[in-house]
């Protein structure tokens, strides 16, 4: 079996799985070194090749532990929420449906109709920045 | 540390999650027979390590092996706290404590029914208008 993890030359180099390890649980990952490392991954079909290069003072070893810790979790609680869906669903449903209240009217949007255009002006911003 | 093939895909993955105190893991497979490298932390017994995984690994088997028997008390659990919710959902929430013309006046606020008041806080200068400065 290769080595999967490599600590040359200051860069920490991981192999991983692609059965194991997906896209999203290696992003998660790269984003916990924000700052810290200079991350580089190449996908493959087989296996990935990420390449973990320290900005500052970190040590490579203490990288790829942490991107190693942020991927395993990430792919776990991805995967331990798929396992869920089917529990999930009925309950977010009922939730959603019966668990909320309707929302009181503003008092201050009902006593001053300027107050009221104010905040749909912002909320309709804030929908085309959203949109 | 090898695991057999075919071993149940959120077993693996949950031990090496326990795994993280003592270990970074990497999970793997070599022709679908999976494993898991450990690269014990600073302090940590290699030997230890390999032992306490393949603990690990048997619990998570026992806990999955047992999951299916499990499966129709959660299901009914989960029926009936649904259940319980709706109810507390639909009931009255303003009454307690309260007098009932207060309840009843709560009661149409939250509902949407009511009047609101011009003032209800005794404000008398409009919001816009102190934002302008008057």
């Amino acid at each position: 079996m290769k080595d999967l993890v490599s600590l040359d030359d200051g860069v920490a180099e991981l192999t991983l799985s692609a059965a194991w390890y997906e896209r999203p649980a290696l992003e998660a990952a790269a984003e916990v070194l924000a700052g810290r490392a200079r991350c580089a991954i190449v996908f493959g079909r087989g296996g990935h090749r990420v390449t973990l290069t320290p900005v500052g003072r970190a040590s490579p070893r203490t990288l790829a532990g942490d991107f190693l810790d942020e991927a395993l979790n990430a792919q776990l609680r991805a995967e331990v929420v798929s396992e869920a869906r089917p529990f999930t669903g009925p309950v977010l449903a009922v939730v959603f449906t019966e668990g909320f209240t309707a929302v009181p009217k503003d008092p201050l949007g009902e006593m001053d109709p300027a107050v009221a255009q104010l905040r749909e002006d912002e909320t309709a911003a804030l929908m085309a920045r959203a949109g | 540390m090898s695991l057999p093939a075919g071993a149940p895909r959120l077993a693996v993955l949950r031990t090496a999650y326990l795994m993280l105190p003592d270990a970074n893991v990497v999970v793997g497979d070599e022709r679908g027979v999976p494993f898991l490298e450990l690269h014990p932390r600073p302090g940590v017994d290699a030997s230890a390590a390999a032992r306490a995984a393949e603990e690990a690994f048997a619990g998570q088997l026992g806990r999955l092996a047992a999951s299916p028997a499990n499966s129709p008390v959660r299901t009914e659990l989960t029926r009936r706290m649904l259940g319980l919710a709706g109810r507390a959902a639909a009931r009255p929430q303003a009454a307690a404590g309260l007098a009932p013309e207060d309840a009843d006046r709560v009661r149409a606020l939250l509902a949407e029914t009511g009047e609101w008041e011009k003032d209800p806080a005794a404000i008398k200068t409009a919001w816009s208008a102190l934002k302008r400065g008057r």
